[in-house]
């Protein structure tokens, strides 16, 4: 809850949160949040239990643990690229 | 009648029996498909039996053997293929709920090689789901169930080809195919003791398998000797207009003897003392397969793996890859369907990995590879363990169960390198354990020959499970 001006009073509060509220559910804006969310929650989607959020805890930092080996490995000025791009050829009478 | 004891001879054995036309591969076909009925659903072994397909394959190889179009030593061999290989009208179920029902119209190119060189195929085997690519803790992440080790159902067979090692092992099948990303062929051989080989990153066409991890994926032959994953390797290996990435260097796998006077080996031991988790008995057989060898007439030099970071470059990439790969399953909520239970989490858990971070990786990979040239510039063959303890039971926390590094896989995956796992004893339980042969890239011919060196003068690979014994 946060803090209520002194000056104003509960029922300005509650009306003002009441407008605020009607406005961005019939705003644009959130019917485009609203798309988002959609599409970020996936069906089926079980929130973590405590056990499952200290393994996340786990795997996290043993992935910043990987982070700081391969950030401070130093690779020389001059050190290899690891290529993997290449140009690909047309090939003659391909219709676009 | 068809006994056991037909059921657990090599490839090249059978093959011989095919040839000379002592065996029919109709008969031997209906072998495995009564042993695959009576055996199959204890161990959690196949995804699909593709009886009806096997039936009319083995036909077909009888006739054309019959009429004297023998094609070559798989031809009228039954087979299983782990069940990321599409194969046309059958499903592929990648071992995952949400692509259970999944069906391609074309067969993967190693389905197919097979299928020219003569091969049936018995059925789909068993795998963890999208082959542990999202990560994995439990023996049940798999949609088949846990992998059941024919030496003990209540141990892991290993992953992610478990039902390849445990078919092969238990005798339900000729041979196998297998798939690594990260140990996924060597782990099944070594608790299942089997043989398999991991060829070099691009001696085999992925196309039409599952992508876990592109740049690390490899499709290799999971059997019960060396000899026969020579064989087998002969007939899945060269290029293939339908993945780019596969080689075009010459296939020469023809058996030649290994001239041991030219081998430089490289000696890697781990330290089983001070490793957490790992067995003295994984170690003692371990020391038992290196004096056979060097009574062989190898000569070990004790050497140490190059300085690298290698462990946390593999698995970025890896992590990385397969978080592109199985995107869609992020987004339409698939991944909640897996029974891993921290899988659905890879994304928020790998959040702070960036692009820097991966192009860095990449970068690192290319030096490490240069100094693995280096070393096998040296050597010729590193003999190293390969799992430091045997399978641990199918109930508990596999990272509680295998809590040691795999810094040899490390290296070999990263840089493409293969290797063959060679079972070379038994551990506590009366469970099998095994070592390995990495070389340098496309030194499969030289791997296969000291395995199969080494298989002469022991009998390990020859060894039986108790489980279904008659």
């Amino acid at each position: 809850m946060p803090q209520l001006s002194r000056r104003m009073k509960r029922r300005r509060f509650v009306t003002l949160v009441a407008m605020s509220s009607a406005a961005l559910l019939t705003s644009p804006l959130s019917r485009a949040a609203a798309a988002v969310t959609r599409a970020t929650a996936p069906a089926g989607r079980r929130a973590a239990s405590p056990a499952i959020r200290k393994e996340i805890a786990n795997q996290e930092k043993s992935l910043a643990d990987q982070l700081k080996t391969i950030r401070g490995y130093t690779l020389p000025p001059g050190s290899p690229m690891a290529f993997v791009f290449k140009p690909l050829r047309a090939r003659r009478g391909a219709k676009p | 009648m068809i006994g056991e004891d037909v059921l657990y001879l090599s490839v090249a054995e059978l093959g011989d029996r095919i040839r000379s036309r002592k065996l029919s591969p109709v008969e031997l076909t209906e072998a495995y498909l009564d042993r695959i009925h009576r055996h199959a659903a204890t161990l959690n072994a196949f995804a699909t039996v593709t009886a009806d397909l096997a039936r009319e394959q083995a036909r077909t190889a009888e006739a054309e053997i019959g009429k004297g179009h023998y094609k070559g030593p798989l031809h009228g061999i039954p087979y299983g293929a782990k069940d990321l290989l599409a194969t046309a009208g059958i499903r592929t179920t990648w071992g995952a709920a949400p692509t259970k029902d999944q069906v391609f119209d074309k067969d993967a190119t190693v389905v197919r090689k097979l299928r020219e060189a003569g091969a049936v195929l018995l059925g789909k085997l068993s795998c963890v789901e999208f082959a542990g690519c999202l990560g994995y803790r439990f023996a049940d992440a798999s949609l088949q169930g846990p992998g059941r080790n024919p030496w003990d159902p209540e141990r892991w067979t290993g992953g992610s080809s478990s039902g390849s090692g445990a078919a092969t092992a238990s005798g339900l099948v000729g041979f196998s195919i297998g798939t690594e990303t990260w140990g996924s062929i060597l782990c099944p051989s070594a608790f299942c003791g089997v043989t398999g080989l991991r060829p070099t990153y691009g001696r085999v066409s992925r196309a039409g398998g599952m992508v876990g991890a592109y740049t690390f994926d490899k499709i290799g032959p999971i059997a019960r000797a060396a000899e026969d994953c020579r064989l087998v390797l002969q007939a899945i290996a060269g290029p293939d207009p339908d993945d780019p990435s596969a080689s075009d260097e010459p296939v020469r796998l023809d058996r030649a003897r290994v001239d041991l006077s030219r081998l430089r080996a490289a000696l890697v031991p781990l330290d089983f003392a001070k490793t957490k988790g790992a067995e003295a008995e994984v170690k003692s057989a371990f020391d038992g397969a290196v004096a056979e060898l060097k009574a062989a007439g190898l000569k070990l030099t004790e050497a140490k793996l190059p300085e690298f970071p290698a462990s946390e470059v593999a698995g970025l990439i890896i992590n990385a890859e397969a978080l592109s790969t199985f995107e869609k399953f992020f987004d339409d909520g698939g991944v909640w369907q897996l029974k891993d239970p921290y899988a659905p989490y890879q994304r928020e858990i790998t959040r702070a990995l960036n692009g820097a971070d991966l192009v860095k990786a990449w970068r690192m990979r290319t030096v490490l590879q240069q100094k693995a040239a280096e070393f096998f510039g040296e050597y010729d063959v590193i003999v190293t363990p390969n799992f430091m303890s045997v399978a641990p039971s199918i109930h508990g926390d596999l990272n509680k169960a295998l809590p040691y590094a795999d810094p040899v896989g490390a290296i070999g995956n990263a840089c493409g390198l293969p290797s063959i796992a060679l079972p070379c004893g038994f551990g506590k339980g009366h469970m099998p354990t095994g070592f390995q042969i990495m070389g340098a890239p496309f030194s499969e011919s030289t791997l296969l020959g000291l395995g199969e060196l080494y298989q002469s003068r022991t009998r390990f690979h020859k060894e039986r499970p108790p489980l279904f014994a008659s």
